[in-house]
């Protein structure tokens, strides 16, 4: 196997290695290495630890389709959060939800926090989560402006007017026919704002409407007001009912659709902004 | 005066002491067959340290992202092996365990075993240590299985919209581990757990 070309026997008649000189830097350079590499593992762990903020518990009725690990949070369409555990409540009534928060995003869980599952929705106007076909639902939260908290209770779905500013009146009528929350407000066939829920009032002597009328068309500091008034085709109005805040509506047509007119305002303004939010 | 063997052609020869810093070559072939006192040690155990930094992070954070008809999961070497394991793949959970999670541990740990006995200038378990070391670096390129498998994964899964694998962050400092680990063997001189031996003179 060796072919060494000398047949010394001694050890003096083998040829000297060479001998080179190798090294540019000192020994101590080379514990820069774990000291850089301390840094970058310091920091990654670090944004690892504090990724998530606060934990929220949210009940459900219903979770279906919420996967633990999956599922996300958001907020006008931003991930903010990402749902961590899923387990009944001990006396089987609810879903307990169970989302991680991100850092940032802590300022989500609050008082008055709104959150709702997103899942495709078909309606007679429009077809609405349809991208959660596919991605399966996700929790849609609408941050309160309350002190932070972390337990919440979801809502079924959420009312049309959540976020939204503008003028909110309550209507009173005797009979609702078709006007459901989403229905469209017009005035001189201009959509002005539409129904944010419908229930009936504390007695039930009427139905109560709630209507949005947005921001640049009842902007404040005017002292008109949108005035509602039903008017159905080949029909006389029906009576109307008036409420403290004066609003008249009769109940509709069958397009459900409000004509508007301007009349005084009568309403106090700190009548403004019912809550609309289910319990 | 000592006499060396070159690794790559054979040729014996005469090395006579080498100063701190200097490398001694082969007079036929080139290769190097010894290297001066100090440096690899501190080499050896400066690069397990800086591997070891990465290993908290490449087990925190998930070494891929699957992104799959707009659904996305994210795992780390631990959910990967668990989730194997639920799956009644408890074969590939093992491999996946073993190979991601305890040998790139087991071998820094090794290294700095060797690196403080070296140090100590322990004369017992001479012939095991060097066993170790030879099984080290048999066991080298395994430990970049998962950056290989990831990259193939990273390469071939792009189905546009509908599907998309990510590399995470654990990725990377699974790489650095991996990378880190590989130099720190290529750093220890196996010579060294013989030096100043009783076994030789």
């Amino acid at each position: 196997m060796t072919e060494a070309p000398n047949d010394a026997t001694t050890p003096d008649a083998l040829p000297a290695a060479r001998i080179r000189r190798r090294r540019r830097y000192p020994v101590y350079v080379v514990w820069l290495v774990p000291l850089i590499a301390a840094v970058v593992a310091g920091v990654l762990v670090y944004e690892r630890i504090t990724e998530y903020g606060p934990t929220v518990t949210i009940m459900f009725r219903d979770a279906t389709g919420l996967k633990p690990r999956q599922s996300e949070v958001r907020y006008r369409g931003v991930a903010v959060g990402e749902v961590s555990a899923l387990e009944l409540s001990p006396d089987l009534a609810y879903v307990v939800v169970t989302a991680r928060v991100r850092r940032e995003a802590a300022n989500i869980a609050r008082e008055g926090s709104v959150f709702w599952i997103v899942r495709p929705e078909v309606g007679i106007e429009t077809v609405r989560g349809l991208t959660t076909v596919i991605t399966g639902p996700y929790i849609e939260v609408f941050p309160g402006s309350g002190r932070q908290k972390t337990e919440f209770v979801g809502v079924e779905r959420p009312s049309p007017a959540l976020g939204r500013r503008g003028l909110r009146v309550t209507l009173a009528t005797a009979h609702l026919t078709s006007i459901r929350p989403r229905t469209a407000v017009y005035y001189r066939g201009v959509e002005v704002g539409m129904v944010s829920a419908t229930a009936l009032s504390g007695d039930a002597t009427a139905a109560h409407v709630r209507v949005l009328i947005e921001p640049r068309y009842a902007p404040p500091g005017e002292d008109r007001v949108p005035f509602l008034e039903h008017q159905r085709r080949g029909c006389e109005p029906e009576p109307l009912q008036r409420r403290r805040d004066q609003h008249r509506l009769a109940p509709l047509a069958h397009r459900g659709r409000y004509r508007l007119r301007h009349a005084r305002r009568q309403e106090p303004a700190g009548k403004r902004g019912h809550d609309l939010r289910a319990p | 005066m000592s006499l060396v063997a070159c690794d790559t052609c054979g040729l014996v020869q005469r090395l006579p002491p080498l100063a701190p810093g200097v490398t001694a070559e082969c007079v036929r072939c080139g290769g190097r067959v010894a290297r001066g006192p100090g440096g690899s040690l501190a080499r050896t155990a400066a690069f397990s340290l800086a591997a070891l930094m990465f290993y908290l992070p490449a087990n925190l954070y998930p070494i891929l992202r699957l992104e799959w008809y707009g659904t996305h999961s994210e795992s780390t070497a631990w959910d990967g092996a668990i989730e194997l394991f639920r799956q009644g793949e408890t074969m590939i959970a093992v491999i996946v365990f073993l190979a991601s999670i305890v040998v790139p541990f087991l071998k820094l740990l090794a290294l700095f075993y060797l690196v403080a006995t070296v140090r100590l200038r322990s004369a017992a378990w001479r012939r095991a240590r060097a066993r170790l070391f030879r099984a080290l670096e048999l066991i080298g390129p395994w430990a970049m299985l998962d950056v290989f498998v990831m990259s193939v994964l990273v390469a071939l899964v792009k189905l546009g919209e509908l599907a998309t694998v990510l590399p995470g962050r654990g990725l990377f400092s699974f790489t650095a581990v991996a990378v880190l680990t590989m130099m720190a063997s290529v750093s220890f001189d196996p010579r060294l757990i013989w030096e100043r031996g009783d076994e030789r003179p």
